[in-house]
């Protein structure tokens, strides 16, 4: 395979990797819009989610049924509906999480190390709480395809995995996009982000926004689990690594910027793929998404888009 | 409660006649039983209406309208009540239950909700719900002797704190100043007429007002040559105000009176200067003692598990506790610390050796210059404008260094750890003694070191960068203004921390193999989850937590596998978070929201 080959199926990869990172990142960017807060336990709900999925792919599909075949509309079916039960169990993790890590001290008007603290308490909890519930070891999700090529790029093979993630992701991460600028709930999350006060005097309930920010990140966070334990496997310590690197591209895109999340999940996706197969060893992949974390806030602090959430004020 | 004598006169400060006010407002949506919304609903969720509240001085009515929300009386809260009870039932069922796995991940559930445990654990949140509920009644009738037994706790705790902050001993002239100023202060303000009601308090009230300021930071109020007071906290019902500016305001005006209802000045025997050099004493004896009497499992697992945790949590402390700051990636100034002394001790320890090989004690200090050093260069980028995501980016550098000590064959010796560094060994004249592989004298190792970092640690409270650590902690804006630079010592704060991590490494290199698996991001979380349960900025605390912690873990290894462990400690970080969230640090921390203050 030539060079150019080599690019495209690099490219993919980086796609599909950024993809999901953008789907996760998108939910930290929205609670720090809301809460100018870290949600530390943000992989846990990426993890949750794709347990739910996983479950949702076995149920629909027996095992050893797997290699069979189904036709195109089934596969589609049945990602659609892994991934809708992706989001339902990333939905529940955040609402938990907001309900037992956040709300009390909301309610307590806590100092703000202490949502950290107890967001990294819930953090442990709910990694030991799925390792003991579904064991400590990898769970593959069930083939949903058989044909592994469905399309070449420029010589590059694309499976059918690739084109499902991709399309899946871009497809939820467009409809986020157009929910927080275009619907009324969309409003409100920016009115809040830009000044919770003054939005909250006009007759925004910061309740129900903290409320649905969580929820909006933990459907999107959970999709991305179920995509990302497609290409991969799902397993309970799956939510640190992956939920670092979004973590990086909300902030290479700018913290609290919808758009940016989007850019920079996709960036870092393309960047850690070129980089870790050209500039470093493959073991040191994920030393890539930290260096350029730290890159970021040494040198643009606000991120690539700037630091602001949907429209500009 | 609040209802002093109802004003027919509208209140000073509020929202001009015909609009109803806020209290109004949120008293009229309550008798519709809605849950408040709109303006008043979002000002009571942001703080807003607390501040409104006391400006309005009391029209927010007098009955059950007072007791916050969640807290309304009635079966609706009685409801939620019973669901919360048994929505934590059933995970303490399925904490402590069997264990499922990847093909049926309902078998967990299951086993832990069906038959008899299902019966108990219902049994328990009905039980649990009842108590909740009756406890109102319950309180009037225990009132007496429960107060009794609060009072003198709540007098231990402070005294703990006292002595945990910047005084390390009592200076009693300063405490029974303050005091008397804070009765002459409580005398001249009008009493409330209803301070004898039994039953729920409010739940400001019941969260505030214990300590807001912890007398250490009244110690260095006073005796700086800053000028920074706390909030003016007047006894009396309407609560100081809580926005951010406010306080601000409020703790910049010079020569407000420092009130801190409360504390007496009377003293318990057990806070005199004999009692509590007694306790040092016995306790320090205690702890030397105690490996002597117990088996050599015991002593190992108080070496590892409690030792060399204790002096990591005492490590974190500073950085959370004294600069508020999170570190998720304390291990990896551990890690650091453990290969440098590696690096430096033992030609055949790593591929990746000094060309002179020193000494394990030797090696320490260059241990922490080690780890203080990537501190340095880790902080020194972030803790200027992004401190708030110090804790997301420690915990990638704590999985990066743990990938790199992995990975690097060449340097650390990869995956396969680190065999081989040669104990640590003392030569004084002629005298000689070898560490060999008992734990005995790693322990009294790690004993002298964890006495010696609490007495720096004392004295460095006392200085003049802890309190500025204090103050900027406090409050960022105004500490710039009296000439704290914020950065700096975050930084130092944390740099501290990260060597006294390095420290630990090194005892780790020369105490026993180790291998990248101990500095996972787990470890760091244990430490975090230590200086939680011991209060951080606590020096005692945060030794006491390991105590406490490892010290059950390695009592209940029997009982609880190994891996459920952080079931619990993030269960009980959790609570203990939600309890005292304001306790969790040692000085009145007093932002009002997620929101309010930040950058």
């Amino acid at each position: 395979m030539g060079s150019g080959g080599q690019v495209a199926r690099l490219a993919i990869d980086g796609l599909m990797a950024g993809a999901v990172y953008a789907l996760i990142a998108l939910g930290y960017t929205l609670v720090y819009g809301v809460l100018r807060l870290v949600n530390l336990a943000h992989g846990e709900v990426f993890m949750l989610g794709a347990f739910g999925g996983l479950y949702a792919a076995r149920a629909a599909l027996p095992a050893g049924a797997g290699g069979a075949g189904p036709g195109v509309l089934a596969c589609v079916g049945l990602v659609a509906a892994g991934t809708a039960a992706g989001g339902l169990g990333g939905a529940v993790a955040a609402l938990g999480l907001e309900r037992a890590a956040y709300r009390p001290l909301r309610r307590r008007r806590a100092p703000r190390l202490a949502y950290l603290v107890s967001a990294v308490g819930a953090s442990m909890f709910a990694v030991s709480l799925a390792g003991k519930e579904f064991g400590r070891r990898d769970v593959p999700v069930p083939n949903l395809f058989t044909d592994r090529t469905v399309l070449r790029v420029a010589g590059a093979p694309v499976s059918a995995e690739a084109l499902a993630v991709v399309t899946t992701a871009l497809g939820l991460l467009l409809a986020a996009d157009r929910l927080v600028a275009w619907s009324r709930l969309g409003r409100s999350i920016r009115a809040v982000t830009q000044d919770a006060e003054c939005a909250v005097l006009l007759g925004v309930s910061l309740e129900r926004v903290i409320v649905a920010t969580f929820v909006l990140g933990g459907v999107l966070a959970g999709a991305g689990g179920f995509l990302y334990a497609m290409t991969f496997q799902a397993s309970y310590t799956m939510g640190f690594v992956p939920g670092i690197k979004a973590f990086t591209a909300a902030v290479l895109g700018g913290l609290g910027n919808v758009r940016g999340a989007l850019a920079g999940g996709l960036l870092l996706g393309l960047v850690e793929s070129f980089g870790g197969y050209y500039l470093l060893d493959a073991d040191y992949r994920d030393v890539i998404a930290f260096a350029v974390l730290i890159a970021v806030l040494l040198l643009r602090p606000s991120g690539l888009l700037g630091a602001r959430l949907g429209r500009p004020a | 409660m609040s209802g002093g004598p109802d004003e027919p006169v509208g209140p000073p400060v509020g929202p001009p006649a015909g609009m109803p006010s806020v209290a109004e407002r949120v008293a009229q949506l309550r008798a519709e039983d809605r849950p408040p919304d709109g303006w008043a609903g979002a000002a009571t969720t942001t703080g807003t209406a607390d501040a409104l509240a006391a400006a309005e001085a009391g029209n927010v009515g007098d009955g059950e309208g007072v007791e916050g929300f969640g807290d309304e009386a009635g079966p609706g809260r009685w409801g939620r009540r019973l669901g919360g009870c048994l929505v934590l039932a059933a995970l303490a069922a399925l904490v402590t239950g069997p264990s499922g796995n990847a093909d049926r991940p309902l078998a967990g559930a299951s086993g832990s909700l069906a038959g008899e445990r299902g019966v108990l654990f219902l049994a328990a949140a009905l039980l649990a719900w009842a108590g909740l509920t009756g406890w109102p009644r319950l309180r009037g009738l225990l009132g007496r002797p429960a107060a009794y037994l609060t009072g003198v706790a709540a007098e231990w705790t402070q005294d703990a704190r006292d002595r945990s902050g910047s005084s390390g001993r009592r200076r009693p002239s300063l405490d029974e100043a303050v005091s008397r100023r804070d009765r002459m202060v409580a005398e001249a303000q009008p009493r409330p007429a209803t301070s004898a009601r039994v039953g729920p308090k409010r739940p400001d009230q019941r969260e505030d007002s214990a300590h807001l300021v912890p007398p250490s930071d009244r110690t260095w109020a006073v005796r700086s040559k800053w000028v920074i007071w706390p909030a003016p906290r007047v006894p009396t019902e309407p609560p100081a105000p809580t926005s951010a500016s406010g306080r601000l305001a409020a703790g910049l005006a010079v020569g407000a009176p420092a009130v801190e209802a409360g504390t007496s000045g009377r003293r318990r025997w057990y806070r005199r200067p004999w009692a509590r050099c007694a306790g040092y004493a016995l306790a320090l004896g205690a702890a030397a003692g105690a490996p002597l009497v117990v088996s050599t499992t015991v002593r190992q697992a108080m070496v590892n598990d409690i030792g060399l945790y204790a002096l990591l949590a005492l490590g974190l402390s500073i950085v959370v506790g004294r600069a508020g700051l999170l570190d998720l990636g304390h291990v990896a100034f551990c890690a650091i610390g453990a290969y440098t002394a590696a690096y430096l001790c033992a030609p055949g320890a790593m591929p990746w050796h000094a060309p002179v090989t020193v000494s394990p004690l030797v090696a320490m200090p260059a241990a922490m210059a080690a780890a203080a050093l990537a501190g340095l260069a880790l902080g020194a980028p972030l803790l200027r404008r992004h401190a708030d995501l110090l804790s997301m980016v420690t915990l990638a550098f704590g999985g990066v260094v743990q990938l790199v000590a992995n990975n690097a064959d060449g340097i650390t010796g990869g995956a396969g750890g680190v065999f081989g560094v040669p104990p640590p060994s003392v030569r004084i004249g002629g005298l000689h003694y070898g560490f060999g592989l008992d734990p005995l004298p790693y322990y009294y190792l790690l004993l002298g070191l964890v006495v010696l970092v609490m007495a720096a640690l004392a004295g460095w409270d006392r200085t003049r960068a802890a309190r500025a650590c204090a103050a900027q902690r406090q409050d960022e804006v105004a500490a710039g203004a009296l000439g704290v630079r914020a950065a700096g010592m975050r930084l130092l704060a944390f740099t501290t921390g990260a060597a006294v991590a390095g420290l630990v490494g090194a005892v780790l290199a020369a105490k026993q193999f180790f291998n990248p698996q101990t500095f996972s991001p787990q470890a760091s979380m244990l430490v975090l989850a230590i200086v939680v349960v011991g209060g951080a900025g606590s020096r005692l605390g945060a030794v006491l937590g390991a105590v406490v912690l490892q010290g059950l873990a390695f009592l209940l290894r029997d009982h609880v596998p190994a891996a459920d462990r952080f079931l619990y400690f993030g269960a009980l970080v959790m609570i203990m978070t939600a309890l005292r969230p304001r306790r969790l640090l040692p000085a009145g921390l007093q932002r009002v929201g997620p929101r309010d203050g930040g950058p």
